[in-house]
């Protein structure tokens, strides 16, 4: 555990979180709008679309290294709106692949993101009100 | 847990801020642990201990069974 009285000086986890995540968000804005102009230059179909993969590893890079460089409270916080994200989100689309499977609306993909994300969110009010 | 970490703390009239910069924690960590909404960890308590100048004992005491 790191004891410094120059803690302060530094930029807070959250800090560096928003930049990191800033980071790895503009990466996906710029090699989506590449990926679609490559499409519109007739360069494959969906292939140009694996070119934003990689700001994905920077996202993902900006969550975990968020948790690591949190403290032990801030870490249980997250560890609570994460499991409580992860317990919300995947019964649902549990639930939700069921149903297609047995005849109801196709959903776009993108709905596991967004029953994750809210999952997640409900998950982060949870545990701030639990230990406001 | 009860504590009085508190107490200790504007005794020496110490910010959260500034306790949680000594401990190497958040504001938002001293508030809960002062509000015995958080039970910190043992290197925490230890270091909670030093700072004040005292047993981990002399700082927390269980609840009232």
């Amino acid at each position: 555990m790191a004891t410094t009285a120059s803690t302060s000086r530094k930029s807070s986890p959250a800090k560096r979180y928003m930049l990191r995540m800033g980071i790895g968000v503009a990466l996906y804005v710029a090699t989506l709008f590449g990926a679609i102009a490559m499409q519109n230059a007739g360069i494959g179909t969906w292939q140009p679309m694996l070119l934003t993969l990689p700001s994905v590893a920077v996202q993902a890079w900006a969550v975990i290294a968020f948790y690591r460089e949190s403290d032990e409270f801030a870490q249980k916080q997250l560890g609570e709106s994460f499991i409580i994200g992860f317990a919300i989100g995947v019964p649902l689309l549990l639930v939700v692949g069921l149903l297609e499977s047995l005849g109801g609306p196709h959903l776009n993909w993108m709905i596991a993101f967004s029953i994750m994300m809210t999952g997640w969110v409900i998950g982060s009010i949870i545990s701030s009100v639990r230990y406001r | 847990m009860n504590n009085d970490i508190k107490a200790r703390r504007t005794d020496r009239r110490w910010s959260q801020a500034e306790l949680g910069e000594r401990l190497g924690v958040s504001r938002q960590t001293v508030i809960a642990i002062e509000n015995g909404k958080y039970d910190p960890s043992l290197p925490l308590a230890f270091k909670l201990a030093a700072v004040f100048e005292a047993r981990i004992e002399e700082l927390f005491t269980p609840d009232a069974a």
